[in-house]
């Protein structure tokens, strides 16, 4: 018998994966459909955990409900949704009224969008501050905790800029843009990334059609595997603290320290690379020998024009010899030939 | 066994079609969906004729590439037939509980698939496996005597090498053209990654957060590296050998992150850890010069050998938080210090037998008693401290400051070393190299204001000023100073205007290359006015603005532009404060310049998009983008003077009086170089639907990038020419293979056909129809000539074509009964002629991904559960 190849072994796990997931999922099979489809049990506590001195202006899931049923049958089935259902603080039990604010003035006028203390959106009267608010009540740690003065709370954007809430989980499939985007659970945003940062970012759509492009188009890397869109201390909203560390966290290899380390490698890779797509081999600003050439204004080659033909020139330039540029560990690498 | 997994795949796939009812709790609720069928394309890499033809030089049999290894398989796996582009199933409340349980996969069997598999409790707990295969791909031309014998050796076949070193210079070309090259196999160089991913997530209450994630990553497979054998990078016919090879990459890169989050509604606070460990289990890469076999000596190697990636482990702790002061202030803050560690052991300084000087002069090169210590011991300390507050003393008014501290600081050992340079080279005793750890500090302040006016309508102004510190580089301190602006500008809510502007002005408290004040030849070894731009004195001025307009709701308008232009090219301060021209005046071919090295680097991109829904049924779309880049550059050709035993090079008395063998070193041989690059791109489709069930959405993309790099000279070719003004010190060396030439326009453009029909069955059920057409065309002179064997083609020299013929180089057939003229461009290398041995001695693999175009088609269904 074969040994199993590396698909069978993924492959295998997979479908009993997916068996025992469905028969799990299935021990219930042909029961009464859950409890949310009764009375939500988050509304019943909403009102149980709702601080009493708050009660006079909120009114509670089930008043909006009467009247808001639409809403609710979408809202259930979001990530929030199901969160709320089963609250953990006297916040989240407010269900509807907890990003909404009270809904007391909404009922007494008989409704209208006005009358609505916090609403959501283009149109909403309250300022992109109010709204933000309302989400970072519950949402301003993890990620987020570095969101206020962050570069797009600086620029006035709204969560719901790039977040929809009341969104069923279950998307559709089709993928038909340019760009796959990696598999996520994030399922509360308007587009798939890139497409959803390249609605402002547009002169990065241009970069990533590029020839030299690390796989972005193919889905396996996209915006939020470098940066964190809701701020971070570090520069340029990067995940990481430098722009070095981001990229070793992938390119490890690189990380060194090395014997013989090449200055600028090790200060900022986007000195030579642009990460987000060129025209030119490997990433570069600049194609080789040019890009050494803008530094190196020592003697013998590396100041001369290399003519087309010239080893120093074709193929991949200056590596062609001195291909350990990022660091060398060997005792004879000096120059990076080793 | 291909048959096997498909099957596999269909088993599981029809678990997944099962009437959901049967396993789920809700039964109006939908569970998931699936997107699979078949899939099939076809085309064909069709730009490298000469390769077709078999009338390149150097290249061996006629071959066509395949498609799938070409760069339209660069990142994927493009294998025809059965397909599950993706799938999804998700199964709330399993067993009556508060669980969820989901599972996503992408490309499901192919080797780039990815797999997404949740179990959890929203807001309590996550359980989350996660798979993902990226493949990459190098080239598809590529073809190597070299067999990989051990993990990392790759050895040449015996009898060739010693045919190699009994052939004489001159009949080398011959004999490797018309001996070797044939017998050359194919290997494709690519890598695929394999990363598994555990992640889990507790929330034991809504306050607490705990997360854990452990990633192992396998990178494995061979990419393409150049290694030489000689001191310096040359392979002619009478020194120094060089080779390409695919470089073996079998890695493991495992990561361990875990954390723990406190929180209330205005406070919180973050502590975790994170270790990344890299382990390389192939060291070294070592390989036969297969220009010799036996005659060991100090410029003939037998073999060399590479010192690969080291392993290296990192460790970072992190703390962070965040809490209100007040009512009107808040407080982040983060501090992460990090330790980064390599220790792996030495290699000896050569394979050479041959070369006994190392260490202490007594010891041979292959020894590992002359290195003055086994390993290095590498060890950095880093430390990013963050912290920011904030304030809204007034309802618009926002104000911020932050403060950014990172360390990099580098505790690695220094020790001296006697290296040989590429195995070949017998080290000059008394010159030994220490190796210069570098480290720096960077210190950020950031102080600003933002006023929003009026909703979505804000100011901003601020100030930013960065402290650079370095060891072991040119500039020890500098200051950055940056004013910022920004207006964001709504006045209703259809029209949103964004402009911003940088303006920031950098600023070296001195320059000093210590390279500039070692003497070697009777000139400075760097020149003493190099400038390095990542530190060297810089005036920076970027803008960006964004016009975003719906009119009516079924039209909406979006433009954008954008620059940034670096200008490094200023008098004085650390700068020379006299311009460096040779001429000058009305002579002076270009403006003055202040330095050498990159004056300019300035970019600018625009571009529109509008989306308009005709009808209900029709929506079209439209984008159009231009970027330009511009980076300007000058340096000077410099040679050091020749001994009583050099080549006479005209350049004037050298120190020891010797006529015409002095140093050029003078603003008579400067030349600039000047990259341009222009893309554009362009895409317009249309989303139709017909009826309520059909949907037709199709486009075409059309991304265009040319790009040049122009070179000229800067001094005076007619009063200090080649000849006959020698022994000159201003004597003009821009000549023959010296000469700054404009280098040929690269071609990169990539067009797009897509048509996509899809069709609601029925409620679950939607059948889909997906074309594609890319049509890539890519000519660049780096790549595009590229063959096993460069040794016979040559540039067009700055003057007539040569007309010689070099010995042992064959001519090309254009057809089969027309050979080329040796001298005459080739119509298959732009701006090459054949008759060149300045690589006389070095293999290459050939790389090159060349232009394709390929239909795909796939016809899928998704079926929703």
């Amino acid at each position: 018998m074969k040994p199993a190849t590396p698909l069978q072994l993924i492959a295998l796990p997979l479908i009993l994966g997916c068996a025992a997931v469905l028969a799990f999922a299935g021990a219930g099979a042909g029961q009464p459909a859950n409890k949310e489809a009764g009375p939500a049990p988050a509304q019943e506590k909403a009102k149980a955990a709702a601080p009493a001195g708050a009660d006079g202006d909120y009114v509670g899931s089930d008043t909006c409900i009467t009247c808001h049923e639409d809403q609710q049958r979408r809202f259930k089935n979001t990530i929030m949704g199901k969160v709320m259902a089963n609250s953990r603080t006297p916040l989240e039990a407010r269900g509807c009224e907890a990003c909404h604010g009270p809904g007391k003035a909404h009922v007494e006028a008989g409704g209208g969008k006005e009358t609505i203390p916090v609403r959501f959106g283009r149109d909403s009267k309250n300022s992109v501050a109010e709204q933000n608010d309302a989400c970072l009540s519950c949402h301003a740690r993890g990620n987020r905790l570095f969101w206020k003065g962050s570069p797009h709370d600086s620029r006035g954007m709204a969560c719901v800029d790039c977040h929809q809430v009341k969104q069923e989980l279950h998307v559709a499939l089709s993928s038909d843009g340019r760009y796959n985007a990696p598999l996520s659970e994030n399922r509360g945003v308007k587009k798939s990334q890139p497409e959803l940062c390249l609605q402002c970012h547009q002169m990065r759509r241009a970069q990533l059609q590029r020839s030299s492009h690390m796989p972005y188009r193919e889905g396996k890397v996209t915006c939020t595997s470098c940066h964190n869109p809701h701020g971070s201390p570090n520069p340029k909203q990067l995940l990481q603290s430098t722009t070095n560390e981001n990229c070793l966290s992938c390119h490890t290899e690189r990380r060194g320290p090395f014997l013989w380390e090449h200055p600028p490698v090790m200060e900022n890779c986007a000195n030579c690379h642009e990460p987000h797509g060129t025209s030119n081999p490997q990433l570069l600003k600049v194609r080789m020998p040019r890009v050494c050439d803008s530094c190196h204004v020592a003697t013998r080659h590396p100041t001369q024009a290399q003519p087309l033909g010239s080893i120093k020139n074709f193929n991949r330039g200056c590596t062609n010899c001195h291909s350990a540029i990022h660091g060398s560990n060997h005792p004879s690498g000096d120059k990076f030939l080793r | 066994m291909r048959k096997f997994m498909q099957f596999a795949a269909l088993a599981g796939i029809a678990l997944l079609l099962c009437p959901a009812g049967l396993f789920a709790q809700e039964q109006s609720t939908e569970h998931g969906s699936i997107d699979f069928g078949v899939r099939y394309d076809w085309g064909e890499v069709d730009g490298r004729p000469d390769l077709l033809s078999g009338q390149c030089l150097g290249c061996g049999s006629p071959f066509q590439p395949s498609l799938n290894s070409s760069k339209y398989g660069e990142y994927r796996d493009m294998r025809n037939g059965f397909y599950v582009r993706r799938f999804d199933v998700k199964f709330e409340n399993v067993l009556d509980s508060k669980n969820y349980v989901s599972l996503q996969s992408q490309k499901t069997l192919y080797r780039d698939q990815s797999y997404l598999g949740t179990f959890g409790q929203y807001g309590k707990f996550k359980i989350q496996f996660r798979y993902d295969e990226t493949p990459h791909i190098y080239s598809n031309t590529t073809r190597t005597l070299f067999t990989e014998t051990a993990p990392g050796v790759w050895s040449f076949p015996a009898l060739l090498r010693q045919t190699l070193q009994a052939t004489t210079a001159a009949n080398l070309p011959s004999v490797i053209n018309t001996q070797l090259v044939p017998q050359f196999n194919f290997l494709t160089p690519s890598i695929i990654r394999k990363a598994g991913t555990v992640l889990a997530a507790y929330n034991p209450t809504a306050d607490w957060d705990l997360n854990f994630l452990f990633r192992r990553e396998s990178e494995k497979g061979t990419r393409p590296i150049g290694l030489v054998m000689n001191s310096s990078p040359s392979t002619t016919t009478s020194s120094g050998y060089g080779v390409e090879l695919p470089e073996p990459v079998n890695y493991f890169i495992n990561t361990v992150r875990f954390g723990a989050e406190y929180g209330r509604r205005s406070w919180a606070l973050q502590a975790g850890y994170m270790g990344s460990f890299f382990q390389n289990n192939i060291g070294a890469l070592t390989w036969d010069n297969p220009f010799r076999l036996t005659l060991e000596s100090a410029g003939n190697p037998l073999t060399g050998r590479m010192d690969l990636y080291p392993d290296n482990h990192a460790h970072y702790l992190l703390f962070a938080g965040g809490t209100d002061l007040g009512k009107y202030l808040h407080l982040t803050g983060s501090l992460s210090p990090g330790w980064l560690r390599q220790n792996d052991a030495f290699l000896p300084y050569s394979t050479n037998t041959a070369l006994l000087t190392c260490g202490d002069g007594t010891q041979a090169c292959t020894s590992l008693a002359a290195l003055p210590v086994a390993s290095l011991g590498g060890s950095k300390q880093t430390l990013a401290m963050n912290y920011t507050l904030t304030t809204t003393p007034w309802k618009n008014l926002q104000a911020k400051a932050a403060y950014r501290h990172y360390d990099y600081n580098n505790n690695t050992p220094v020790f001296s070393f006697t290296p040989a340079e590429g195995d070949a080279s017998a080290p000059a005793l008394g010159t030994a190299v220490e190796n210069t750890p570098f480290g720096y500090n960077r210190k950020n302040l950031e102080l600003s204001g933002n006023w929003f006016f009026t909703k979505r309508s804000s100011f901003k102004i601020g100030y930013e000023a960065e402290w650079m510190d370095r060891a072991h580089r040119d500039v020890t301190h500098s200051l950055e100073n940056t004013i910022v602006t920004a207006l964001d500008l709504s006045p209703n809510k259809d029209l949103l205007v964004r402009i911003s502007y940088r303006h920031a002005d950098r600023k070296p408290d001195a320059y000093l290359d210590d390279v500039s004040e070692e003497i070697s030849g009777n000139i400075p070894v760097d020149s003493p006015y190099g400038r390095r731009f990542d530190e060297a004195a810089r005036l920076r001025n970027s803008a960006d603005g964004l016009v975003q307009y719906s009119p009516f709701d079924k039209l909406t308008l979006s433009a954008f532009g954008g620059t940034l232009q670096d200008d490094y090219n200023r008098a004085g301060g650390t700068n020379n404060a006299t311009a460096l021209n040779f001429l000058t005046g009305a002579a002076a071919t270009t403006s003055p310049y202040y330095l050498y090295g990159l004056l300019k680097d300035i970019s600018y991109n625009y571009g529109f998009n509008a989306d308009y829904a005709v009808s209900t049924e029709v929506t079209l779309f439209a984008e159009y983008s231009r970027e330009n880049y511009h980076k300007r550059m000058i340096t000077r050709y410099r040679a050091p003077e020749q001994g009583a035993t050099g080549t006479a090079n005209g350049c004037g008395p050298n120190s020891a009086l010797l006529p015409d063998r002095g140093a050029c070193d003078t603003p008579n041989n400067d030349w600039e170089s000047t990259s341009r690059e222009r893309v554009d791109i362009w895409s317009a489709g249309a989303d139709t639907y017909v009826g309520k069930k059909a949907y037709i959405t199709a486009y075409y993309s059309l991304s265009a990038a040319r790009g040049i790099v122009f070179s000229s000279y800067l001094g005076d070719p007619i009063n200090h020419p080649n000849q006959p003004l020698a022994n000159d010190p201003n004597r003009f060396m821009l000549v023959g293979t010296n000469s700054a030439t404009p280098y040929p326009e690269t071609v990169n453009r990539n067009h797009e056909v897509v048509v996509i029909f899809k069709y609601k069955l029925t409620k679950n059920l939607l059948p889909k129809l997906e074309y594609r057409y890319q049509r890539w065309d890519y000519k660049d002179y780096q790549t595009s000539p590229m063959t096993q064997y460069m040794g016979c083609v040559s540039p067009i020299p700055n003057g007539p074509p040569v007309t010689n013929s070099v010995a042992g180089c064959t001519t090309p057939l254009l057809t089969s009964n027309t050979p080329s003229p040796v001298g005459v461009a080739s119509p298959f290398y732009p701006g090459y002629v054949v008759g060149d041995t300045s690589s006389a001695r070095f293999l290459f693999l050939g790389v090159d991904q060349p232009s394709y175009h390929a239909h795909y088609l796939t016809a899928t269904l998704e079926y929703h559960f």
